[in-house]
């Protein structure tokens, strides 16, 4: 009996033992740029062929968005785009990156997206909200006027068909123009 | 019957007073929020542990309010060139208010300030959270 309360004892010493270290974690003060961003997250209210998972690193909060248009010619591929928001959230955008590479005039073989919002046009009273709302328009309408990829931009100038009929062909996985794009289909 | 108090506790509710605002219907109750941390205009910007003069609210001549640290931070980085961050018009300081007179010399430097031709000295001077409290 008594070995017994002994090693109750030590059970709820090894709990709380377990209880205190992520408490000690906690009492971290939250970084600015993470109360905001939960806030984002909390009042993103998105359609359902965006889906949002969110992840924190020590320094930078990351959040991924997975989105698969259900119209306009990148309808049927799904698009992974990581978002890099750094301490200084929401005084400058966070750093968004498409996971694959794709035929698109406004987004790179790298994965740079080129948006207005997430540069020049960056204000603290945007949010993820905005970004997402930002990204499903740079899928739906892309705009040849301000490439990153002038191929893309080029074809998409001269004809709109022919441009639909590369984006089709890129998203099964092929080569434009000598550049391999991704499966994303 | 005689009634005797024994003790009393005394509880006092304040907010900023924005003019025009006051018949301004408040959908489902909600609070206003400052756009930039979307911590309500009574509370703290993120930075801040005390509301009220310790982290005040100022009023812009677009009618856009932000929390003074909030705003001025926007301000201070070069993308803001002097704009409101909701309205994108010049951000200036609405005259004649009362939360506002604490703020004006304070915020009228930073505008200055934004602009790359006039930096001096006083940009130290600027940085030191230095407040009036009534």
């Amino acid at each position: 009996m008594l070995k017994l309360r002994q090693l109750q004892k030590e059970k709820q010493q090894q709990l709380a033992g377990q209880s205190s270290a992520p408490s000690a974690e906690a009492q971290k003060p939250i970084k600015a740029s993470q109360l905001r961003l939960r806030k984002d997250l909390g009042s993103l209210d998105v359609p359902p062929c965006v889906q949002v998972d969110s992840s924190r690193s020590d320094s930078d909060s990351i959040v991924f968005l997975r989105i698969s248009p259900d119209e306009g010619c990148y309808r049927r591929g799904t698009f992974n785009f990581q978002l890099v928001f750094k301490d200084t959230y929401p005084m400058d955008p966070p750093k968004v990156t498409l996971l694959a590479k794709i035929f698109h005039p406004n987004i790179d073989i790298q994965g740079n997206v080129c948006l207005n919002i997430l540069r020049e046009d960056w204000s603290p009273v945007l949010d993820l909200q905005s970004i997402v709302i930002g990204l499903l328009m740079l899928l739906l309408e892309p705009n040849a006027l301000d490439p990153l990829n002038k191929d893309a931009a080029n074809v998409l100038n001269a004809s709109r068909a022919r441009f639909e009929q590369l984006v089709a062909d890129s998203m099964r996985g092929s080569v434009v123009d000598g550049q391999y794009y991704d499966r994303v289909v | 019957m005689l009634l005797e108090f024994e003790k009393v506790y005394p509880v006092f509710s304040w907010s900023w007073d924005i003019p025009g605002d006051e018949n301004a219907v408040k959908e489902n109750g909600d609070e206003d929020l400052c756009g930039i941390c979307r911590v309500s205009y009574n509370g703290t910007c993120p930075s801040c542990k005390y509301p009220g003069d310790d982290c005040p609210l100022v009023i812009g001549e677009c009618n856009h309010n932000f929390h003074v640290h909030c705003i001025q931070q926007w301000l201070d980085t070069p993308t803001a060139k002097g704009l409101c961050p909701m309205c994108r018009q010049p951000f200036s300081l609405k005259r004649n208010v009362a939360i506002n007179e604490f703020q004006m010399g304070r915020l009228a430097k930073v505008l200055i300030n934004s602009q790359p031709a006039t930096l001096n000295d006083d940009q130290d001077m600027m940085m030191e959270p230095e407040f009036v409290v009534r």
